[in-house]
């Protein structure tokens, strides 16, 4: 993409439409590679990443134009070095971050400001994680979530899910991942406290990268035929699993399919009072919106043998 | 090939526009008949450049996957929001041959019109072709480049697809290309040095340039590259080789980091780049000697408040009036700034104001022989002819359209979020 602007389209936009506000200009520091953003409903605040500049920004919630940031988190303390995705939590006043270049969660206070040490780091061999492009934050259950990537061999792809306040180089409490989750690329995830769920983009698309860095990967034959990432092999879905969920295990919800037009969706967010679950898909390079209410129901709520099987905490 | 490719067998349907053509391939049987409400069937049909695939399991643990969900299932979006329409990135002129080409981020195509196309009516200029579909491997391009000596053109993925594609200059619709050349991920703009051989890409994340054989293409590694901290080389975007002066001028937005491991293939962790922490610089124009490599100092840097850079994106250097010109995508605007400026330099025109039609520029190409100036706006669906020396808010001579006037301009660029306003009650959706 050419312009990393953040742009706010009104909930009911539909068609060909204009955003109502957007976020940009060099004030604002915005770079591309946002592949995660929050909007903190209780201080009205927008949290963002900026992966090009190895920073965390924080913006009014109605900021316009050319509006700088009130906080940003930057420098050599903050761990940051290429942060793809966060989450905030409201209730515990935290911003947890993904970062896909140090292999880590980071969790700062919410107020972080400057070149300020994380709370806390989730990261080592322990974790499983890897290339976290994803994350998600329970204050009610009282975890944290990761989708992480691995094409290292013995790595694993799938939801990583830790406590809360879990730190240092610690093995996850759960891992959702395997053949029946049809994970094979998990992107940006949204979580209900409520029903205790996670809602995943699974966008699915393969991708082969060519150059490790500013050199072709060495591993690939000179004469290689890398697939395009639009075009790999299987169309994307969102799905949706318990916060207690463990292993190879299927989504419990699912948008998907010809009729949903979904092809590669990347990015989720929920209104669970609507019923919505809104989506982002770089192939057809649009915002979509289902009605799901189901999925948001008592009946989408997990039943308690499930959560018992955890019995970790 | 693959699954979906194998997938792809389908039938080429030319959905005819005002706007000129778009090619697209559908699946007779696989789209939704689902009606969505405020976008018509050609929108739909316009905004969907990719085929919908409904795969056949290939093991019992997949189908495990095919039959789980108690809840959902395929159900059809309520509300869809999605430009049917080019959105205008690179550009690049062929005086010889009278032709303009733009890169079209948004639908993944390239566009190319007569030079002297488009005029100050509401209408939809037509283009003479266009390249575009899943053969020609074309995805969120940025730079476009003619090469007018080998009547080839050239365009350059700027995300996921990471790999510069080239075509004859009369390629249409969608085919192959000639020539592939895998480069590094968000590589942004690319200028050729016919005299030798050569050309030069920027990338974004690894803040840097690489120079390449004209013909290379597969694995072939780069020849040489800028890269290092007292480049000054922080985000790099519009690149211009200037072979009269042996020059290389870069702009750059300013985020600067150090990246290091950064694929799913490569577990590594490197401890300099965490001990080294993120910067925001100010924007700048890096001038280097076009021999430079590694960590080579420029020769020139334009930097500072007087310049009025803002996110700049595209460039040009007009060789003969010895004047570069500057896509200032955060300010609407075009600066003109003296080819041998240096430092905290003022331009020495800006074209800016509500008359210009100057909206989140993101290519400008300067015609010397028609003394002629060209602006790819990317917050609207035109490009803008003005004259060369156009100073202040002028309206332009001429407007390339490739959407009726007045036509909503969603500017996605691979939006990989989402965030839920629910104050405003509104979708935040980052590029």
């Amino acid at each position: 993409m050419s312009q990393p602007r953040i742009a706010a389209f009104a909930r009911s936009a539909n068609g060909n439409a204009s955003p109502e506000r957007i976020i940009e200009g060099q004030a604002t520091h915005l770079s591309r590679t946002m592949h995660g953003l929050a909007y903190d409903a209780t201080h009205d605040e927008v949290v963002v990443p900026v992966a090009l500049g190895a920073a965390v920004l924080t913006f009014r919630g109605g900021a316009t134009g050319e509006e700088p940031p009130i906080r940003s988190i930057q420098g050599p303390h903050t761990h940051l070095v290429r942060p793809h995705t966060l989450a905030v939590d409201e209730k515990n006043g935290e911003i947890i971050v993904a970062d896909t270049s140090s292999r880590s969660l980071l969790v700062f206070s919410r107020d972080a400001d400057g070149d300020v040490p994380p709370k806390r780091i989730i990261a080592g061999s322990k974790t499983g994680l890897l290339f976290i492009v994803g994350v998600a934050v329970d204050p009610v259950h009282d975890r944290i979530v990761a989708a992480s990537a691995s094409s290292v061999r013995g790595g694993t792809t799938g939801l990583f899910i830790f406590g809360r306040s879990d730190n240092g180089d610690i093995a996850p409490r759960g891992v959702i991942a395997g053949p029946r989750t049809g994970l094979v690329r998990p992107w940006q995830l949204a979580i209900d406290p409520a029903q205790g769920n996670v809602f995943v983009a699974a966008i699915n698309n393969e991708n082969h990268p060519p150059y490790a860095l500013e050199m072709p990967r060495r591993d690939l034959p000179p004469d290689t035929d890398l697939p395009s990432p639009w075009n790999t092999g299987a169309p994307g879905f969102v799905g949706m699993w318990s916060i207690n969920d463990n292993g190879d295990v299927p989504p419990r919800g699912i948008i998907k399919g010809p009729g949903s037009y979904l092809v590669h969706p990347a990015g989720v967010a929920i209104d669970p009072q609507a019923g919505e679950v809104f989506v982002t898909d770089g192939v057809r390079n649009g915002l979509f919106t289902f009605l799901a209410p189901k999925l948001f129901s008592q009946q989408a709520k997990p039943p308690d043998k499930a959560a018992d099987k955890m019995g970790r905490d | 090939m693959n699954r979906i490719g194998r997938l792809l067998g389908l039938t080429l349907v030319l959905v005819f526009l005002p706007s000129g053509f778009f090619l697209f391939k559908l699946h007779p049987k696989k789209e939704s008949p689902h009606v969505i409400s405020g976008a018509s069937a050609i929108m739909l049909a316009t905004s969907l450049p990719t085929p919908m695939m409904c795969l056949t399991p290939e093991n019992d643990d997949s189908q495990a996957f095919e039959d789980s969900a108690a809840m959902g299932g395929e159900l059809p979006p309520v509300r869809l929001v999605t430009d049917p329409y080019p959105t205008f990135n690179g550009i690049t002129l062929d005086a010889a041959s009278n032709r303009i080409a733009l890169s079209d981020e948004n639908r993944k195509s390239v566009v190319v019109y007569d030079r002297a196309s488009g005029d100050n009516s509401s209408k939809v200029t037509s283009p003479i072709h266009q390249i575009i579909g899943p053969d020609s491997q074309i995805g969120y391009i940025a730079g476009v480049m003619f090469d007018p000596a080998h009547h080839e053109i050239y365009a350059v993925n700027n995300d996921l697809d990471d790999r510069i594609v080239v075509f004859n200059d009369d390629a249409q619709g969608d085919l192959k290309p000639k020539r592939r050349l895998y480069v590094p991920h968000q590589a942004w703009g690319l200028s050729l040095n016919p005299a030798a051989d050569q050309f030069a890409i920027s990338v974004q994340q690894l803040s840097m340039v690489a120079f390449y054989r004209r013909e290379a293409q597969g694995l072939e590694a780069p020849l040489r590259v800028i890269e290092g901290p007292d480049t000054g080389l922080a985000d790099p975007h519009g690149i211009l080789w200037d072979v009269k002066h042996h020059e290389l001028f870069v702009a750059n937005h300013g985020n600067s980091s150090v990246i290091a491991s950064y694929s799913a293939y490569d577990a590594g962790v490197s401890s300099h780049a965490l001990s080294l922490g993120g910067h925001f610089l100010q924007p700048s124009l890096t001038v280097f000697d076009d021999s430079a490599q590694s960590n080579a100092k420029p020769v020139r840097t334009i930097q500072g408040k007087r310049t009025r850079l803002n996110w700049p994106m595209g460039i040009d250097v007009d060789t003969e009036n010895e004047e570069i010109a500057v896509a200032d995508n955060g300010d609407n605007s075009i600066l003109i700034f003296r080819r041998s400026a240096s430092g905290d330099a003022e331009p020495v025109r800006v074209i800016r104001g509500n008359r210009t039609g100057i909206v989140s520029p993101m290519g400008v190409a300067v015609d010397v022989k028609n003394n002629e100036i060209w602006v790819a706006n990317y917050g609207d669906h035109t490009a803008v002819v003005f004259a060369r020396t156009a100073n202040g808010n002028v309206a332009p001579k001429r407007i390339i359209r490739n959407a009726p006037q007045g036509t909503a301009t969603g500017g996605f660029g691979n939006p990989y979020a989402v965030a839920y306003d629910s104050k405003r009650d509104q979708l935040l959706v980052p590029n």
